[in-house]
């Protein structure tokens, strides 16, 4: 009886490490796919039957992509991502910790900043073109810039309002009776407690922009080019170059795969938008 | 005086660290929104030469005429529908596989989170390799490892919007994965320990226990899907153009072809409003009820 119990358990540990396996082979697979295909060298994505595992490291297909724009698609890119990023996280902290000081009492005050981070983009994109039309200002790194600080302040000022909370009220209090004032406690009690909902913020606040893809088809050009435009742009060429894609897109998720691998525990409750408290 | 000045600074220290965020957020995200509104009432075609003209609520009027619109607000919600369904039986029951102690878990778990962190248009790519016909790993896996007929993933109009749902749920299940898993973790030991005491199965933990705990966490998570994958557009735009035909073509890539390729900015504008109340309507929802509890 006992050890047939044990066998049933033993076969069911089998089972879920055999579908455990599976998953990981799906979800891994692409990448497989994508990593083996920037190692091929020009035409060996057309074969079949396919192949899997190219015989040598091959890394002509970077530097044709570096080339062929890939390389001022990286540097724009960081350039939209870090400035972006840099606003978040001075005027999200200020608003912030501003929205907590006005309401304290008022309750549900995050609730428009996360009306904002979900509004369909192209419902501003639209509009946004117009007016960045009209003012001179499309092809721009100002643009791209404005464009995704739409979405990412109020992300940030809504995550950092939830790292906020969880700072006790008595602490505030007790140094300002004893004579701070409110830009001496936000400088040095609020913002060193702040410092691990910093990290996400300033993950998201770098990888949406970095990301994404609408407003950078709509807002550029030809001066101002990031990666999600660059890399389609690999296939609208007279040959489509896959080699070329897969190497370009294998730069471009590098920085936010090491960065969510690393701090795996800090992002949970970004993507989950609180649902889940990482 | 500058006492003075210092003194009032320190007493509306929330309007002043406030007002920069306002400022822009009214600029330029409230600005456009009204602006959009005010456009949807015009006849608006940038590739005629006839100037914009105030034509009232036309434009909606001759949306709900279209039955373009009507069939891709079906398709989106075809993926929104199948992807939830999709999304949360993979997510949840690789959640409940991995709910087990063993070496490497947490490795494990962190290479499920990279398609959430990664650029959508990437993700488009990879998906475009596999799924080619003639030269993917896909087709060539189905028939020499299944014996079965290649498939036109892309390029046949009755399963292109499967292939994308297919490449947008992939993309998004390890979501409700990262939640299932939290959920799990905030379930005491001693429920779980209890039932098993009585003789419950696996099963039966999972369907009784588990399941009820975790519905409202799922619940909220699964609408923040349905919201987000509403508002699909890359991978549409680079697996397939919203075609062949017309048949991946969903309301929010209508609402980008008539503002981006046929330039009727007034009609873009009005689709991009409709829209905005669905989301909007939904995320209220959402966000009163589940994510802001007091």
């Amino acid at each position: 009886m006992k050890t047939l119990k044990a066998k049933k358990k033993k076969i069911n540990t089998f089972v879920a490490f055999l579908l455990i396996g599976i998953f990981l082979l799906v979800t891994l697979f692409p990448f497989f796919w994508m990593i083996s295909t920037s190692f091929k060298i020009k035409g060996e994505f057309f074969t079949r039957p396919p192949i899997f595992i190219p015989d040598r490291f091959n890394f002509d297909a970077y530097r044709a992509a570096l080339r062929s724009g890939g390389q001022k698609a990286l540097i724009d890119s960081f350039i939209i991502a870090f400035i972006s990023m840099c606003i978040a996280l001075i005027l999200g902290t200020m608003g912030a910790y501003g929205l907590r000081e006005l309401l304290k009492k008022g309750k549900n005050y995050g609730f428009w900043m996360l009306i904002i981070e979900m509004m369909p983009p192209i419902a501003v994109v639209l509009p946004l073109f117009i007016l960045f039309k009209y003012v001179h200002l499309l092809d721009t790194y100002p643009a791209l810039i404005l464009g995704n600080t739409v979405f990412v302040l109020p992300f940030a000022i809504w995550l950092l309002l939830g790292f906020l909370e969880d700072i006790p009220i008595p602490i505030e209090e007790a140094a300002l009776i004893d004579g701070c004032s409110k830009f001496q406690v936000f400088s040095h009690i609020i913002l060193p407690l702040l410092r691990s909902g910093l990290i996400p913020v300033a993950f998201f606040s770098f990888i949406l922009p970095w990301n994404e893809f609408l407003m950078a088809l709509v807002f550029s050009r030809t001066k101002v080019t990031p990666l999600t435009v660059v890399i389609p742009s690999l296939v609208m060429s007279d040959t489509v170059a896959w080699e070329q894609v897969a190497g370009l897109s294998v730069m471009a998720i590098i920085p936010p795969v090491i960065v969510a691998m690393v701090f795996q525990r800090y992002i949970i409750r970004g993507l989950t938008f609180g649902a889940v408290k990482g | 005086m500058l006492g003075h000045m210092r003194q009032w600074a320190n007493r509306n220290i929330g309007g002043l660290f406030l007002a920069p965020s306002f400022l822009i957020i009214i600029l330029i995200c409230a600005f456009p929104l009204i602006y959009s509104i005010y456009m949807s009432f015009f006849s608006w075609e940038l590739a005629s030469p006839l100037p914009k003209r105030f034509i009232g609520v036309e434009n909606y009027l001759n949306i709900f005429q279209d039955s373009r619109f009507w069939f891709s607000l079906l398709r989106s919600i075809y993926i929104v529908g199948i992807g939830a369904i999709l999304q949360m039986v993979l997510g949840f029951s690789l959640g409940i596989l991995l709910n087990r102690e063993f070496k490497g878990r947490n490795i494990l778990t962190s290479f499920f989170l990279i398609p959430v962190v990664i650029s959508p248009v990437v993700i488009a790519f990879m998906w475009k390799m596999i799924y080619s016909e003639q030269y993917g790993p896909l087709n060539y896996i189905l028939n020499v490892v299944f014996y079965l007929k290649s498939v036109p993933w892309l390029s046949n109009t009755s399963v292109a919007l499967l292939s994308i749902v297919i490449a947008n749920s992939w993309e998004w299940f390890p979501l409700i994965l990262l939640v299932t898993m939290g959920g799990l973790q905030n379930i005491p030991d001693d429920y779980i320990h209890a039932a098993q005491i009585d003789g419950a199965s696996g099963w039966q933990i999972t369907r009784w226990i588990i399941i009820p705990l975790l519905a409202p966490v799922l619940l909220t998570i699964t609408l923040i899907r349905v919201i987000e994958d509403f508002k699909l557009f890359d991978l549409i735009y680079v697996l397939t153009h919203g075609g062949p035909g017309m048949s991946t073509e969903t309301l929010n890539y209508l609402t980008y072809l008539k503002g981006f390729k046929f330039f009727s900015f007034g009609y873009s504008s009005a689709l991009s409003i409709l829209q905005m109340i669905v989301v909007i309507g939904i995320a209220a929802i959402l966000v009163k009820k589940i994510l802001i509890k007091d």
